[in-house]
């Protein structure tokens, strides 16, 4: 008897006016945002493909330990295809170098900032607008219609308890919902895999389930309240409408609310201008440090004939310098052993105050979501974004990953001895040709009356061309390119299905919470129940 | 259900028990759709969203514009202390910010300002890149939704209000039997539709009206806003399109009413319209634009960079690196001159190249706005953004403005540093220019104007006529469908 409530009611929702309009919609939008998703994942992949390769062609044509930046690159995430969420909006490149703990990626194809108005649609936006909306419509008149019908009394004339009746009636609007869901699913997955450059693992196979068992669970719960709103509304009519208003509030009015209450309310003090402002007194301290430094070495404070010209520098301290004498680069590398050490202590005590400023906006955000709980559309949102793996704690763990890269590659550095040796700044080998050698003295020769001058005279055309041929030959030479074929390599893939669904037990379980409280409402409401229509 | 008193005439009265004497038959009809409407529950839920939610927008807004205001302020301190006790040397490699001041008509249009890029830093350097970036330095995870503006307001809920007072005027069967006996009385079916809409509306517009007076209760007294004579006639032209966009979505809502049997599919059909104009339409529109007119890559970018250094520096000298100032001088600084003309051509080309990539991004995002017009909710959106002179218009200006304001800085440092005799004067480079003290106040500041409410009208004078038309279009698609429609 139960069974044939199910089908019953399945049919009937199968049939409905409503449910043929909004699952052609559904399929023809995911098709829609799947392609165009699909064709933007593609275009990102192959930036990030070049974005590597080009970095490691550039890794392969350093001299000196200095310039050893390595950029890390944060590949796509292939089930951004079906929830957005942050992956193609937030950078995915981080520079790793002694000076600074990366806090923040940048890079990457992020489109068009002018554009934030318009925001993408994914197949979770879809299921959370359409689905949700079809999940109300075929629910809200599943008992006061019936009663206004005069057929809500036929159901009970076999001996069917009230629990199984109204389970029934939940089992067909579930099961009519299934079809456009799991139609909409399977024809993602298929433009997913037939034209994105995806292969899926097994691990992306569970978070595809996670994704498909949220986008269910979502499903039940707005068919529950469609139903608790069908057995305490006074007719039909009042039912579709109360049930369209409540649409409204959970998918767009809670979140929206909520987030700008706590951000624009509660927390929009973030004093980002004194972060900026204390990280900026640091980096002074440490720069007023390392000169202090610098002038105590007498060949250092001083041009003479021992000085070495800058050939080539570049961001973050990176400097290669030639035509230096030994004595030079002996107090140049005790120079610079005291820079790295001061670089290293002072990225933690910037980043000690970034975090503490992260720290704030957390809370925030914290504070928001506890705020936006009761809308199951946002629930929906914090699970699917997790298990697709573009939620903002994803792009975190990659911030993670490449602050304990740059650890190891500290690590790797101190092995090979780059802090303390010349190669950290120079690639000339011993014995050297300091630059007065050029006119054929040795560097004691040059003082201070004659140093100015010819120091000039290094931009004549003849020492010029001779200078430009020297750095053509030194940079096809092999001897002076830096060995890194034993470089720590960097891997980041998508979290674990654990991983995923640990970040978000508290937003499953809260999922799980309305449906139980949902059911428990309805049940016990429709105990009670009068089937007959009030006089 | 009016009452019936039968009369000498054989003539039952609509309303009452009084014959209707001086009062029209529209008024009657009013006032029975009126009073029908007053009881209905719909229009309780409606009148408690849109008075809450218009409450709720202003307080939200009041604390973000307080927030905005003290962090530009801040910008504006901090740019102020960088130029303290500075020197035109010095002075040229400071980020000077071209700050957008925060909008203060965000609570009635937004138009994407909330996380639209509002600073514009740029140095006379050309070692210096510009930068361009929003909220004065804020995270990039606190691009949050949008803001609840009134247009918000408009578009999402009383769009959607409308439509669930519209949906069941001609349609269902207590409908019919209703309008049935309606027009056993000497009764035009367009006098009907007429009452109906201007019931609907009222419940609409009166809340609308308490939610403005209590959003400008909140905003004057708690916010501390002030607003000028413009910006009062601005914030009246949007309350008058609000209006007229209600008008229009309860005569869609009629339209529909009129074109189906069942109550029920009526407001589905309505529902998956409104998704279909709120949500989809732009979201399709964007990926459109996306699609035809693309932006480059920031690698290809950063290539057709690199390409134009090289190009530069190649063809007008070969490698040669900076003296220092002292031995410079010996020559004139003939080096570092000739090396300046060619940095400032590549700097030049390259703010060419940064400029024309911030077209083509507002070339884009003026496109989807294009398209999504298709939508009449997103043509209200747009007329609104140009009346006020908000959204890309605003984004536009600005950039405009700045990209004016550093030519003017560079001609004050240029008058600076030509009155120092012992400055070296090669343009715009640290090391190379006038060491002598400047006060920070010689140094121009920026200034943005917001457009005028008669600009704003000339902007959006094209959408409110096409506007007009489709509010024409769907007035007469109601009257037809209703006056053909069978009441059996």
């Amino acid at each position: 008897m139960f069974r044939a409530v199910v089908k019953k009611e399945l049919l009937n929702h199968l049939v409905s006016f409503r449910f043929i309009v909004s699952t052609l919609i559904m399929v023809i939008l995911a098709a829609l945002a799947t392609l165009i998703a699909t064709a933007d994942y593609n275009l990102r992949l192959r930036n990030y493909q070049s974005q590597v390769e080009e970095h490691r062609q550039d890794l392969e044509k350093i001299h000196v330990y200095s310039f050893l930046q390595p950029v890390l690159v944060r590949p796509p995430e292939p089930l951004s295809i079906l929830d957005q969420g942050n992956d193609a909006r937030l950078g995915n490149e981080v520079r790793i170098h002694i000076f600074a703990i990366p806090t923040t990626a940048t890079g990457g194809f992020r489109g068009n900032e002018l554009m934030t108005s318009f925001r993408g649609l994914d197949l979770t936006t879809i299921v959370r607008v359409v689905l949700g909306l079809l999940a109300l419509l075929l629910s809200f008149d599943a008992v006061v219609g019936e009663r206004e019908n005069r057929t809500l009394q036929l159901i009970f004339s076999n001996s069917i308890s009230r629990f199984s009746a109204l389970a029934g009636k939940y089992l067909g609007a579930l099961a009519a919902l299934f079809v456009p869901l799991l139609m909409s699913f399977l024809l993602s997955l298929a433009i997913l895999l037939w034209r994105g450059q995806v292969e899926l693992n097994p691990s992306e196979g569970l978070r595809l389930a996670g994704i498909f068992g949220s986008y269910l669970a979502y499903l039940g719960l707005m068919v529950l309240l469609g139903l608790v709103i069908s057995l305490f509304a006074r007719s039909a009519p009042t039912a579709l409408v109360v049930s369209l208003f409540a649409w409204l509030a959970i998918v767009f009015l809670i979140p929206q609310a909520a987030t700008a209450m706590t951000r624009d309310v509660a927390g929009a003090e973030h004093a980002q201008g004194s972060t900026e402002d204390r990280e900026a007194e640091i980096v002074r301290e440490r720069e007023r440090l390392l000169a202090a430094e610098a002038e105590r070495h007498p060949l250092l404070a001083t041009t003479s004939g021992h000085s070495s010209p800058i050939v080539e520098t570049t961001r973050n301290k990176a400097v290669l310098r030639r035509y230096g004498s030994a004595a030079f680069y002996d107090a140049l590398a005790a120079y610079h052993r005291q820079e790295t050490a001061a670089g290293m202590r002072y990225a933690e005590k910037i980043f000690g105050i970034h975090q503490s400023g992260e720290a704030d906006l957390r809370a925030e955000a914290r504070l928001a979501a506890v705020f936006s709980y009761p809308s199951p559309a946002f629930l929906l949102d914090r699970l699917s974004e997790s298990f697709a793996g573009t939620s903002f704690d994803d792009y975190d763990r990659f911030l993670t990953t490449c602050r304990s890269y740059r650890l190891r590659l500290i690590d790797y550095l101190r092995a090979q001895g780059a802090f303390d040796s010349w190669r950290w700044f120079t690639d000339d080998p011993t014995p050297t040709h300091p630059w007065p050698s050029l006119f054929g003295l040795g560097p004691d020769e040059v003082d201070e009356s004659n140093v100015e001058s010819l120091f000039g005279r290094l931009h004549e055309p003849g020492i010029a061309a001779k200078l430009q041929q020297d750095r053509m030959r030194f940079e096809q030479d092999p001897s002076r390119l830096l060995p890194i074929d034993d470089l720590p390599r960097f891997h980041h893939r998508g979290p674990s299905f654990p991983q995923a669904a640990r970040r978000v037990a508290g937003a499953a379980a809260a999922m799980l919470a309305l449906n139980l409280l949902l059911a428990i409402v309805a049940v016990v409401r429709f105990h009670r129940y009068s089937l007959d229509v009030a006089g | 259900m009016g009452e019936f008193v039968p009369m000498r005439s054989g003539k039952a009265p609509l309303i009452g028990g009084a014959e209707p004497v001086g009062r029209s038959v529209l008024a009657i009809l009013l006032g029975r759709e009126l009073r029908l409407l007053a009881e209905d529950f719909r229009c309780h839920v409606s009148c408690l969203l849109i008075v809450s939610l218009m409450g709720f927008g202003a307080l939200v807004y009041a604390a973000r514009y307080r927030s905005e205001l003290r962090a530009y302020t801040a910008e504006l301190a901090r740019y102020d202390a960088q130029l303290r006790q500075t020197t035109v040397d010095r002075a040229v490699e400071v980020l000077h910010p071209a700050v957008k001041p925060p909008w203060r008509l965000a609570f009635l249009v937004d138009g994407g300002q909330q996380s639209a890029p509002n600073v514009y830093r740029q140095a006379l350097s050309a070692w210096v890149e510009p930068e361009l970036a929003s909220g004065y330095g804020a995270d990039e995870r606190s691009r949050g939704p949008e803001s609840l503006d009134w247009m918000f307001l408009l578009r999402v809920v009383l769009s959607l209000a409308a439509f669930a007072l519209g949906y069941d005027a001609v349609c269902g069967v207590r409908q019919r039997a209703t309008l049935r006996m309606l027009l056993s009385y000497p009764v035009a079916r367009w006098q009907i539709l007429t009452a109906k809409l201007v019931a609907a509306w009222s419940c609409l517009a009166l809340p609308f009206f308490v939610g403005a007076a209590l959003s400008l209760l909140i905003l004057t007294g708690y916010g501390g806003l002030r607003f000028s004579a413009g910006e009062l006639v601005r914030i009246g032209g949007v309350a008058g399109l609000s209006l007229w966009a209600m008008a229009l979505y309860v005569l869609i809502a009629q339209l529909v009413s009129a074109h189906v049997r069942d109550s029920t599919r009526s407001l589905a059909m309505l529902a998956l319209i409104w998704v279909m104009a709120v949500e989809v339409i732009p979201a399709a529109s964007g990926l459109l634009a996306h699609g035809l007119r693309p932006i480059a890559t920031d690698k290809e970018i950063e290539r057709q960079m690199a390409e134009i250094r090289h190009r530069v520096e190649t063809e007008r000298h070969g490698p040669g690196s900076w003296r220092g100032r002292t031995w410079a001088k010996a020559d004139d600084y003939a080096w570092e001159r000739l090396s300046a003309r060619t940095q400032n051509l590549r700097y030049a080309l390259q703010e060419k190249l940064r400029r024309a990539v911030l077209e083509h991004k507002l070339s884009q995002l003026e496109l989807a706005r294009d398209l999504s017009l298709l939508s009449p909710i997103w043509l209200i959106q747009e007329a609104a953004e140009r009346l006020v002179g908000s959204g890309s218009e605003r984004d536009r200006s600005f950039l405009e403005a700045a990209w004016a304001f550093g030519d003017v800085l560079a001609g004050q440092v240029r008058i600076l540093d030509a009155r120092d005799p012992h400055s070296p004067h090669v343009l715009y480079f640290r090391g190379y220019m006038s060491e002598h003290p400047v006060d920070g106040g010689a140094f121009p500041r920026f200034s943005f104007r917001e457009r005028s409410p008669g600009e704003g009208l000339r902007a959006s004078a094209a959408h409110l006529l096409l506007l007009a038309l489709e509010t024409a279009i769907v007035l007469a698609g109601a009257l037809y469908h209703f006056g053909r429609y069978d009441l059996g």
